[in-house]
Order: structure tokens, then C-alpha cells, then sequence
């Protein structure tokens, strides 16, 4: 019996943060166990957490540098790339400015990772022309919870949804794409809690939902404010919290004291009794919880959804006790650290605000720079903007504009094929560092094998970049991630007393802030007072808007794009899982059988799929799930993504992901 | 290894697939195709191996040395599963079936025997959202 | 009374994650079931059942109780697939190899352990739970039946 060993990393998939032990024996993972003492999951993982050994030791892993030549690609050792990154970047910095460099981190890699690519995008390159994915998912929760709880995160953990009577579940899927927070659901239930469930489809979530609320994309706002009216007009408000911990809530009054049940139900295609009873159940609740992902946020109005999701919890007092909280579900599994470790065009480590005469572009932003020529060169590192971003037959021409794109992954992704240089990097159990997950929970993930071929851990290539463009070594050594954890412990006070120390055989971590190395973590934000200057929340009253695009006889259908559980978001590496690919292995959209025989289709035909801005082939899934006129398409798949539209909200600049028009016709064959 | 010739009594086979699986050498080839299932018999076999007489459930095969051998092709029409009618098992393996669950099981409800396995996972699943728990 | 592995359908959320990990502790063999269904999820698997049909009908005793467990003798078994047609529920498998058929072990190494089934450890709504019937049927029954009960009280059916 060959002796194994167990080492503790964190799922480098999504944002629950889910421990797992990778069972290591000469040198390779073998198999993997369950972390049952971790506080959030006891040892539950979803599927694609149980494959991740199939991404670690898949043959197409990177594993040489790569330069593009005439004939393809060339090996290239990395002596020779780095050197072709510095200098390029630095020749482009010095002819047309560092405004014409693009920098694009990995809200997939470690605390440590980003924390060291901003460093390296700010005090090298002289920019702040750097962001993360973060700015496609949640970025109206930064903009819209900062400005009224003066932060911008989950305010309770995961678990903590067991305590809560009453869930509203906006816009997000839960059981589907974040499924270990299923069992602190349904526990909640079991102690009698209401679940409502408002979504356009009726997800494995809803399934479970006391109340299903089955509205068209894109009228959140509607149903958030009808709520509002109701819990106001029978007096549910609670008015001890208000006047206590909040401010502006006769602009609230103010701004709701037209709207009409009636119009909402119109809007929101619900009756008012549903309306009311929704209303009814969250406001009566001791301990309500709101939680809300994409459907609240990937919208032109996201950061205004996400406003109104907060009205409604300042509202009846749901924040800052047992239960009772927000919770917007994060996507990737360090995009909570990656905006902590200020990887964002317009915020420092910790949220310092850039002047904003001086704050950079946003991905999206950085894309239409480079189509207009004024971006020149990109860096992006573990992104995959070309399956991932919004109009993207645009972003194809415009990465194609670039003078330079250096691309640093761990497969030779879309956007890597499009890259003059291809950097190989290592996968999340091939080095250690800190990820931060939608909990606030700070934890270690350790090394547990070495990297493939020539494959380098990303910290180490970034510092590797970092020296070579500035010529200087002494910011830019450093003998392993924890004197990162360090330096960052160092400039952040939320995460100053985290080190890797206190975090490496901790399991669970610890949840920020965590301002000292005695304090042990917090669970719950904003018991005592918000984190605004005068210690109040704040009321941001918002009104109903039109989605940017809506149907019209050339595209009679509301296009919707969203997840699915056996993939993730680009799918670079859950198209390459056997085990997980099987279930969808081509693209699809799901349309409700009224429509579907309206056009005359049958399962699983190929069809067209057509939007102003592109089209795509795929296959059609006829389910009730998904309303009548609406077309629901994963957008896990490359091409999806050209359907969509790059309309922005103009405070987040989060694109309009959620609402197209659009049109499907059969593939004439 | 002197060849054997490959003889097998038509009227004992199955239709199941233990010989064909355990033969090392590829000498019986099972295939199902639009709802027959044919299984061919190579005429003789020279391998160093007997893998198939006892892997037969019912003995029907022989391998007799200093015999010359025919190919031998055994033709079974697959019955429809009565819910899906898909093809999926022959006459002999559903007899065989029923004979021996009513002596181990005695008098039990075999009305699933006639479904495919796919069929009786999803009849059991209607069954289970009945009780609620399995 | 057996331990054996229990589903409790109101919690399960059709996730794939107890395939997938039943099927990476398995060489690839996956033992537990999910059939196909459009707002409802059943997770199939091995009730090892006593009397055991498919035991009963093996041809070269391939399949074996060992205390609570159904298992098979990889050596022996022939592929023959009478098993799999004897099996009330469908839950034995066919390996593309032809043999062995290969069906829900109850993860004996990770028993032998002190550990339990991958299915049960990694469900993430956990639906799934091993041990003997009366410890995980009336528990469960019981949660069931409270959110029936909670549903009724606000008028609504599920």
C-alpha cells in the first residue's frame, strides 16, 4: 500500500469557497476526500468540485510558453517571453503612454496573485487601466452597497441562512449553481422558514419555493418596489430600525407613493395577491434574507436592482442580526479577493477610492478602447473575455486590433488563441495562496503537486514580468505567498490580522474584517452601526426602467443568458470534464413547448439563435421550466455571448447580459 | 493448441452475453441491430482457453477436439420494453428470469420484469415521490 | 437492522454531484442514478436487497452478501447480464468491457474506514444519508412532513 497524504485546498471553481482534501501519492493527485469539519459545507461538494482532478491532469494543460509566428505557434523558453512582455509593454508605454496598456486579472487566482498584479499594473506600468471579472457579475453590489452600508459584501455567512424565516430568492439559483447553500435552505425550511423565489424559469431553487414568483427578465425593480408599497401601505415597516439605523427614508416614501399594485402586476405579469403575500411574508418575518446573483445584477439597471433589494432590507430591518441579511451569491472563487485586493480600475487594496480624474477602464470599457485603437496592448491573466464578455464578435476584432495581447492561463483558451504570447500557469493545487470566497471567508488553499512542464505558479510570473519592465528587484522578491499575505495583512485593515499562519491548517478560515491577529474573524456585518461615515444605512430610492433592448417583430423572443450545473461560466475547464461535459455537451437554449410548437421544432434540433449583433447554432431544449417567450441560453458555451449586448450600467459598468431581443428559426439543413 | 471445433446446442442459448464477453480471443461477437440480437460463432478455436463452457449459464457450449467446426449464427429477436419499446432482452433470458425469482423470491409482483432498466429506474422514481423517501 | 443508503426526495436539487463522485471513486463506474425528469429529482441507488433477485439469478455466483452489502466478484462474474435484467430497479451496471457489472458497493473501503459513502459525504443539499432504516426513515419523514404542513398552514399545496 503506497503511503498517500492529504492536502487541504479550496475548490477552484465558484464562490461558496468549499474545502476539499486532494489525496496525494508520489507526487500526484490521486483522488480526492471530503472536508467534513469545513463550517459551511461539513464536506459537501457539488459536481464540479468532485471533477476537478480532470482540469488538473488534462492533456491539453499549458505547459511551455508559446509565441505566435507565421507558421503558429512556437515553443519558446521563458527567458525569451518575458523579456518579449517587457519590452513590448514598455515600448508601447513609452510611445503612446501607460493609458494604452489594458491590464485584466484573475478573480481565479489567489488574494496573493491579484494583490501583486495591481501592484505590478500601478507602480511598473503607471495605469489603472486594471480590472477582473468581477465587473460582469457583481460589480452593482460594490457600487450599490458601498454607497448605502458602506460595504460591499455578503452580510452574513452562508450557513447563517438556516436562521432565517423567511428566504427571498431574486434572481439567483442556488440548488443549481451555488448547491452546497442548498442544505442551509432547506434547513431553514425545516424550521418552517417561506421560501420565495422570483425568477424567470422555474429552477431546481424554485422547486422548493413556497411562493414562486415567475417574472419576465428584467422587472425586478417592479416587484421590489410593489413589495415596498405593500409593506408600507399595511404599516409592516419597521420603524424602530428606520429611525434608528437609516436616513433617507422619506425620499423612499416620496419616491413610492404613486405606484400602483396594479401597474406592478402589469409590469411583473403577477397578481397582485401574489405580490401582496410575498410582501407580507418577508416584512412579518423575525429574520428575513435576501439573496440575489445575476438576475438582480446583469443588467444596465443592475446597480439600481441591487439598491432596490437593500431598500427593501433596510426597510423592514432585515440586516445585521442571526438570518437576517443580504447575500449576494459570488460567482468565482476569489472574485470577493480580487475586488478586496483592489484589482479594479477605480479602488486600491481595501477599497481606497482612485481620484477619479485618475480611475482606469473597466473591462468592457477597455474593449471599445482597444477597437478605437486607444488601447494598444492587453495583459490578461487567467480571463477568457472572448467567451465570457458581451458583444463578443465585436471584442474578437477588437483583441485582433491590439498591437500586443500576452495571455496567462492554464489552457490555450479562446481568447488565448488569440494572443501574440501565451504564458503557462499553474492550477489552483500546483501552488498555495489565500481565495476569499462570497462569505467573506478568507482561506488557505495548499500546494499539493507540482506544476506540469514548464507551467509557472501566476505570483511568480508576475513578479518575473514585474522585475524585468521596471528593472528593479528589490519590490518584486519574494521567497513564497505568505510574505505577500504579509505585505497585504500590512495595507489592508479589514485583512490585517489575517496571515498565512493563522490561515494554513485552519479550516474554514476566517471571515473578515479580521482587523488584528487576536480577533477571530466576523460573522455578521453592521450589528452595531453601517460602515458609513455617520454610522447609517441609507435609502437610495429607485425607479422602474425598460430593459435597454426590448422584442419587436424582427426578434419576437427576450433573450436571457444564465448557468447551468455541470458547467462554469466560460467553461474552459468544464468542457474539458468528461464527467461533467456529458450532460451538455453542445450549446442549447431552452424554449417552453407553446413556443416551440408555434415554430415548429423538436427536441434537441439545431437551431438559429439571432440578435442584432450576431447569431449561433445550437440545440433547443423544450421545457416549461422557461416562460413563454423567453429563450434561455447558458452562456457556458463560445459564440453565446455574440447574441448579447454591451450596453453598460452606468455606475457598475456591468453589461446588459440578462434581456435581449431575439429571434429562432429552425437550421434549414 | 489443437483446434476445437466451437459446437453449441442452439436450443439451450440464452441469448445473454457471458460467452462472447469472456472469450479472449474475439472467436463469439454479440451485436444487437433493429431489435435482433445475432450471435456469431467462430467454427473452432486454437486458443489455450475453456473460459467459455463453464461461463455459459446453461452448458450449451462444447469444444471438441479432432472435430471440424461450422460457424454457427444464433438469431434472437430482442422484446420491446412495454413502456418505452425499446429493444432490450431476449425470450430465453425473460424465461430464465421468471423461473428463478419465483423460486427465490416465491410469490412476488414481477410486472416490472417486462421494463428496460431505464424504464424501471423511472418507475421506481414515480413510485419513491410517492412515499417520499427510499 | 441494515445500514444502507437513504434518499430523501424533497431535498434533492438533481446536481450530478453524488454521479460524479460516485463514478470517480469507481473507476468510472457510476452506481447511482439520477433518471432524467423535468421538475423533480429522484436519486436512484442500490437498496441491497434482501430477498436478493439478483443474487438469486447469477449464473456463476458472481454476487455475494457480505453483511449489509450486495457485492460482486469481479473474477467470476462472466458479463452475462442476467443480473441486470433481474434487477427490479435498474441499478446495475454494464461496463463498456462487458465485465464485471458493476452496482452500488456502499463504498466497503470507505465503511472499512470509518468513513461513508462518497454519495452521502459530498451531496450538497444532503439528501442523501447511510445508516439503518429506522434512523434515517422517521427523521426524515418528519422534516417532510413539516414543510407539508407549514404549506397547508399558508393555504397552498406542493
Amino acid at each position: 500500500m503506497k503511503a498517500s497524504h492529504l492536502v487541504p485546498t479550496i475548490c477552484p471553481y465558484c464562490g461558496a469557497g468549499c474545502g476539499l482534501y486532494l489525496v496525494v501519492e508520489d507526487g500526484r493527485a490521486v483522488g480526492l476526500e471530503y472536508m467534513t469539519d469545513h463550517p459551511t459545507t461539513g464536506g459537501a461538494l457539488c459536481s464540479k468540485g468532485n471533477a476537478v482532478l480532470e482540469v488538473l491532469y488534462h492533456p491539453e494543460r499549458l505547459t511551455k510558453p508559446l509565441v505566435k509566428s507565421d507558421d503558429g505557434w512556437r515553443i519558446a523558453d521563458w527567458g525569451e517571453v518575458l523579456e518579449i512582455v517587457a519590452s513590448r509593454l514598455g515600448a508601447i508605454r513609452q510611445a503612446d503612454g501607460p493609458e494604452a496598456l489594458g491590464f485584466l486579472s484573475s478573480s481565479k487566482c489567489s488574494n496573493e496573485e491579484n494583490y501583486l498584479f495591481q501592484k505590478m499594473v500601478r507602480t511598473v506600468f503607471g495605469t489603472n487601466n486594471v480590472d477582473n471579472c468581477a465587473r460582469l457579475c457583481h460589480s452593482p453590489t460594490v457600487a450599490a452597497l458601498a454607497g448605502m452600508l458602506g460595504s460591499a459584501a455578503a452580510t452574513n455567512p452562508l450557513p447563517d441562512l438556516a436562521n432565517a424565516d423567511c428566504l427571498l430568492v431574486i434572481g439567483a439559483n442556488p440548488s443549481e449553481n451555488h448547491p452546497v447553500v442548498a442544505q442551509w435552505m432547506m434547513t431553514a425550511q425545516e424550521r418552517g422558514a417561506t421560501l420565495i423565489v422570483a425568477d424567470p424559469r422555474r429552477t431546481p431553487t424554485a422547486w422548493a419555493a413556497d411562493f414562486f414568483l415567475q417574472l419576465p427578465p428584467g422587472t425586478d425593480v417592479a416587484l421590489l418596489n410593489g413589495m415596498m408599497r405593500v409593506v408600507l401601505d399595511e404599516g409592516l415597516h419597521n420603524r424602530p430600525f428606520i429611525q434608528q439605523r437609516t436616513s433617507g427614508f422619506s425620499d423612499l416614501v416620496v419616491s413610492l407613493a404613486a405606484l400602483s399594485l396594479e401597474w406592478v402586476a402589469a409590469v411583473t405579469g403577477l397578481s397582485v395577491a401574489n405580490i401582496v403575500q410575498a410582501a407580507r411574508a418577508y416584512a412579518r418575518a423575525q429574520a428575513g434574507a435576501i439573496v440575489y446573483a445575476m438576475g438582480v445584477t446583469q443588467h444596465a439597471t443592475g446597480t439600481q436592482t441591487v439598491q432596490a433589494c437593500a431598500d427593501l432590507a433596510l426597510l423592514c430591518g432585515h440586516i445585521g442580526r442571526p438570518g437576517a441579511g443580504l447575500f449576494p451569491l459570488r460567482g468565482q472563487n476569489n472574485v470577493q479577493g480580487a475586488c478586496d485586493m483592489g484589482a479594479l480600475p477605480d479602488f486600491l487594496p481595501g477599497y481606497l477610492q482612485v481620484d477619479e480624474a485618475q480611475a482606469g477602464l473597466t473591462v468592457v470599457e477597455m474593449m471599445h478602447a482597444a477597437a478605437e485603437g486607444r488601447i494598444k496592448a492587453l495583459y490578461i491573466m487567467g480571463e477568457n473575455p472572448v467567451v465570457s464578455d458581451p458583444n463578443a464578435g465585436e471584442l474578437r476584432k477588437a483583441l485582433n486590433k491590439l498591437d500586443f495581447l500576452v495571455v496567462q492561463d492554464i489552457f490555450l483558451s479562446e481568447t488565448a488563441a488569440l494572443a501574440d504570447v501565451v504564458l503557462p500557469a499553474a492550477a489552483w493545487a500546483e501552488k498555495e495562496g489565500s481565495y476569499t470566497s462570497t462569505e467573506r471567508r478568507v482561506q488557505w488553499s495548499a500546494k499539493a503537486v507540482e506544476p506540469p512542464g514548464e507551467a509557472r505558479p501566476d505570483w511568480q510570473i508576475v513578479c518575473q514580468v514585474a522585475r524585468r519592465a521596471s528593472g528593479e528587484e528589490a519590490n518584486w522578491h519574494y521567497d513564497s505567498p505568505a510574505q505577500v499575505t504579509a505585505e497585504i495583512a500590512s495595507r489592508i485593515p479589514f485583512y490585517a490580522g489575517i496571515t498565512a499562519e493563522r490561515l494554513q491548517g485552519r479550516i474554514g478560515g476566517l471571515l473578515w474584517p479580521c482587523p488584528s491577529p487576536e480577533h477571530s474573524g466576523t460573522d455578521i456585518l453592521h450589528q452595531e452601526r453601517f460602515a458609513t461615515p455617520d454610522g447609517r444605512a441609507r435609502f437610495v430610492p429607485v425607479r422602474y426602467q425598460l430593459p435597454v433592448e426590448t422584442t419587436n417583430a424582427a426578434y419576437p423572443f427576450t433573450l436571457t443568458t444564465g448557468r447551468i450545473g455541470t458547467h462554469y461560466n466560460a467553461g474552459a475547464m468544464t468542457r474539458r470534464s468528461p464527467s461533467l461535459s456529458r450532460y451538455a455537451p453542445d450549446p442549447f437554449v431552452e424554449l417552453n413547448p407553446q413556443d416551440a410548437a408555434t415554430l415548429g421544432l423538436a427536441e434537441g434540433e439545431w437551431v438559429q439563435v439571432t440578435t442584432a449583433r450576431g447569431q449561433v447554432k445550437v440545440r433547443v431544449a423544450i421545457t416549461a421550466r422557461t416562460a413563454p417567450g423567453v429563450v434561455f441560453a447558458p452562456f457556458h458555451f463560445p459564440g453565446i455571448n455574440d447574441l448579447t449586448m454591451d450596453a453598460l450600467d452606468p455606475a457598475a459598468r456591468i453589461p446588459e447580459f440578462k434581456v435581449a431581443a431575439c429571434q429562432v428559426s429552425r437550421l434549414e439543413v | 493448441m489443437e483446434a476445437r471445433a466451437l459446437q453449441v446446442d442452439v436450443g439451450k442459448c440464452l441469448g445473454c452475453r457471458a460467452c462472447s464477453t469472456v472469450c479472449p480471443a474475439g472467436l463469439i461477437i454479440l451485436q444487437d441491430y433493429e431489435g435482433r440480437r445475432t450471435v456469431r460463432f467462430a467454427a473452432s478455436c486454437s486458443e489455450d482457453c475453456t473460459l467459455c463452457v463453464p461461463a455459459c449459464p446453461e452448458g450449451a457450449i462444447t469444444l471438441l477436439p479432432g472435430v471440424r467446426g461450422t460457424t454457427l449464427e444464433v438469431v434472437f429477436d430482442l422484446l420491446p420494453c412495454a413502456a418505452c419499446h425499446s429493444p432490450f432482452i431476449t425470450t430465453p433470458v425473460l424465461n430464465k428470469l421468471q423461473q428463478e425469482l419465483a423460486r427465490a423470491l416465491g410469490p412476488a409482483d414481477l410486472s416490472w420484469l417486462p421494463l428496460c432498466p431505464s424504464c424501471r429506474q423511472a418507475q421506481q422514481g414515480q413510485a419513491m415521490t410517492t412515499w417520499g423517501i427510499g | 437492522m441494515s445500514a444502507i443508503i437513504h434518499t430523501e426526495l424533497s431535498r434533492c436539487i438533481a446536481c450530478h454531484a453524488c454521479q460524479v463522485a460516485c463514478g470517480r471513486e469507481h473507476g468510472g463506474a457510476e452506481n447511482i442514478y439520477l433518471p432524467p425528469s423535468a421538475d423533480r429529482a429522484v436519486p436512484l441507488v442500490c437498496s441491497q436487497c434482501e430477498p436478493t433477485p439478483c443474487l438469486a439469478v447469477c449464473p456463476p455466483g458472481a454476487l455475494r452478501r457480505a453483511g449489509d452489502v450486495v457485492l460482486v466478484d469481479s473474477e467470476k462474474c462472466t458479463g452475462c447480464g442476467l443480473c441486470l435484467w433481474a434487477c427490479p430497479f435498474g441499478v446495475i451496471g454494464l461496463a463498456t468491457t462487458g465485465r464485471p457489472v458493476h452496482k452500488c458497493n456502499l463504498c466497503l473501503d470507505r465503511l472499512e474506514r470509518g468513513s461513508k459513502p462518497a454519495c452521502v459525504l459530498t451531496c450538497p443539499a444532503r439528501a442523501l444519508s447511510y445508516g439503518p432504516y429506522e434512523e434515517a426513515v422517521a427523521p426524515a419523514r418528519q422534516r417532510a412532513a413539516a414543510v407539508q404542513v407549514q404549506a397547508v398552514a399558508r393555504g397552498e399545496g406542493r
